[in-house]
């Protein structure tokens, strides 16, 4: 009897406690179809968000002989970020979820190894949609892997296309410069004045008697053309006054239609600043 | 001990809300990414647990005894029953791909996390306040940093098989015309420095021997019984109030937070045993049937959670940045399956010992250990 009962626990205890190899960090190895490459030639992988704003530490593809492989060791705070960009500016920048749901994961856990594949290439080069205009936005040119980019507002003109750059109505959103990080849609952008004025009007709010303040930024409506830019508990006033159209973009300037704080429509043009983070 | 802090912690990203109490109506804007949130939390929680909940409740319905049953009434058994599956645990299912769960832009996981018997660290799980209107991540307009908390995913157990293994006394009464009545119960506290944990099983079974009424012989070697059983379980969990639940950062707190976590299963069956005795030693029998069961995963208490009020003070006035959820957790799985399986009984005097396999759902080994009192004629 005493017997029996301990062959009993035993067996739990066999069942319950013999470990098995632990397997924190895994060897990941992503397979992208090669046909990726003939409309986007910039194609890299990153470990982390931080890394991919920076544009640091990047995964470059292993080999391209039969699909692109790319291979990193990557413990459970990894979270791949990809990088892919057309040679239009059109990248994947926003669409990091919907690449995510499209990878097929393969685990060896003798080897502490998981095969990532992208089998449906259609659907991966679909999933690729982010406007150009956010590579225009943050980096100098499509080559550079990360940071950001300042911008002023250059000119300012009214419907009828006179020129109100210096009209006290214009002033105030006149004086702000923007720097925006890379990051696609939430990625993070700066507001500040140019020279070190003081922010006025509507803006006071934003800036909360600070020199400078963060906020998110966005690309919405179909054409991602719409700019928001947003920021937490802010008033309806602000919230319109930080939301442009964006007509026309490239790496070295932007078109923009915008309203000030009586309601009027400007076109403006922004330019890059030329001291760059 | 590190693995239930894990736990704590995830289980406040999980905790988000699923139902608002009183002051919700001015947190509608909010409202969409916490319930995706709730939905994030409860599927990776069902998917963490699937192997252990879908099997625990069949596995806890096994290793009811074949062979002969007492001809006579008043026989008493007692018994000691010991039974968990044994899963097979592969690449398939070592880890839970997160992909594959339920997705929301607010939260950020890496693209594997281990199962419940996987030997491996959870990783974190990043939680993102988005703006309502544009589901972008706000940040802290002071410094740009995300207005975030990260949460532990749960670590694995790293075991060989899965198992789901409980012991259990039993008790056993002859009614007469190969009949028997038996019944387990197991009512236990714990008390550890995490907490308090309350577990309890109950159920009974009834078997009656079938073949005596398609013969004469007063004791043939080969018998067909009929078993029918049921058996339920509780398991409560009650962390702790200052290490569950509980987190603070620049942006939201949790203090005041009460949760108790709760497993139930309930497992029906009905069996056919077909036993034949090789001596007065040995008896075989191989089994057969349906068995069902149903296993709900939830929660008790409330979970308060509150956001730094200048952060979402165009919908909050100050008394109103805390938001109070119940029933943070629920999930339920519901299952009918054939099983069957075979076992040997040993008889020594009065003292039995029983060894079972069955398949339901996965592989079931038992062991049982009786001991007969009052063994009036078998």
């Amino acid at each position: 009897m005493k017997n029996s009962i301990g062959i009993l626990i035993l067996l739990f205890l066999f069942c319950g406690c013999e470990k098995n190899q632990k397997c924190d960090t895994l060897r990941y190895t992503f397979h992208l179809p090669s046909q990726l490459l003939a409309d986007y030639p910039y194609v890299k992988l990153y470990q982390n968000q931080e890394d991919f704003y920076q544009g640091v530490n990047a995964i470059t593809v292993e080999d391209s002989t039969n699909g692109l492989t790319f291979s990193t060791m990557g413990n459970n705070q990894f979270t791949p970020i990809w990088d892919i960009r057309r040679a239009d500016g059109t990248s994947s920048w926003s669409d990091q979820q919907a690449l995510a749901q499209l990878a097929d994961h393969q685990v060896f856990f003798e080897e502490c190894s998981v095969d990532v594949h992208y089998t449906d290439a259609d659907a991966l080069l679909q999933a690729i949609s982010s406007s150009p205009i956010y590579t225009h936005l943050a980096l100098p040119g499509l080559d550079q892997d990360g940071g950001s980019k300042t911008w002023e507002i250059s000119r300012i003109f009214d419907e009828d296309s006179v020129e109100v750059t210096e009209r006290p109505e214009w002033i105030c959103i006149k004086s702000l410069v923007f720097t925006f990080y890379k990051g696609g849609k939430g990625g993070k952008i700066k507001i500040g004045t140019n020279n070190g004025q003081s922010p006025c009007g509507v803006y006071e709010e934003l800036f909360n008697g600070m020199s400078e303040a963060y906020a998110t930024y966005s690309l919405e409506g179909e054409d991602q053309r719409e700019l928001r830019i947003t920021a937490p508990a802010i008033s309806d006033a602000l919230k319109e006054q930080l939301t442009f159209h964006i007509a026309s973009s490239s790496y070295e300037q932007l078109a923009i239609s915008l309203t000030n704080a009586d309601g009027q429509i400007g076109y403006a043009t922004l330019t890059p600043l030329q001291d760059e983070e | 001990m590190k693995n239930k802090s894990q736990s704590c912690f995830f289980l406040s990203l999980l905790s988000l809300l699923f139902f608002y109490k009183s002051n919700a109506q001015t947190l509608q804007d909010y409202e969409t990414q916490i319930r995706d949130l709730a939905g994030f939390g409860n599927s990776y929680f069902a998917a963490y647990t699937n192997l252990f909940s879908s099997n625990f409740g069949f596995s806890l319905n096994q290793g009811w005894p074949g062979g002969k049953i007492p001809e006579k009434a008043g026989h008493i058994s007692i018994s000691l029953v010991g039974t968990s599956s044994l899963i097979p645990i592969d690449n398939n299912n070592r880890f839970i791909e997160t992909n594959e769960l339920y997705q929301t832009s607010g939260i950020q996981v890496a693209p594997l996390t281990p199962g419940i018997f996987t030997d491996a660290e959870g990783g974190v799980a990043h939680f993102f306040l988005l703006d309502p209107s544009t589901n972008n991540r706000l940040v802290d307009p002071r410094d740009g940093a995300y207005i975030s908390a990260d949460f532990n995913m749960l670590k694995g157990l790293g075991t060989r098989f899965g198992v789901t293994p409980f012991i259990i006394p039993q008790i056993g009464l002859s009614l007469g015309r190969r009949t028997e009545v038996m019944l387990r119960v197991l009512p236990f506290n714990i008390n550890f420095d995490d907490g308090d944990m309350r577990v309890s099983a109950l159920g009974g079974a009834i078997r009656h021997d079938l073949s005596q009424w398609f013969t004469t012989e007063e004791d043939p070697a080969f018998s067909v019984q009929l078993l029918l059983s049921y058996m339920q379980n509780e398991v409560h969990f009650k962390p702790n109030g200052d290490q569950f639940l509980t987190f603070s950062n620049a942006f939201f707190n949790t203090a005041g937070t009460n949760i108790e976590l709760s497993h139930q299963t309930h497992t029906q069956q009905a069996l056919l045993f077909f036993n034949y005795r090789l001596s007065k030693i040995v008896e075989l029998y191989v089994h057969g049937g349906a068995v069902h069961q149903k296993s709900d995963l939830g929660s008790d208490g409330l979970f308060q959670f509150t956001i730094d009020n200048q952060y979402i003070n165009e919908v909050l006035t100050e008394e109103q940045s805390s938001l109070t959820v119940s029933d943070v957790f629920h999930s339920r799985l519901e299952k009918t399956v054939p099983t069957g399986g075979a076992g040997i009984q040993f008889s020594f005097g009065s003292f039995q010992a029983e060894a079972q396999y069955s398949y339901a759902n996965t592989h079931i080994g038992s062991l049982g250990l009786r001991v007969n009192l009052f063994k009036n004629e078998m």
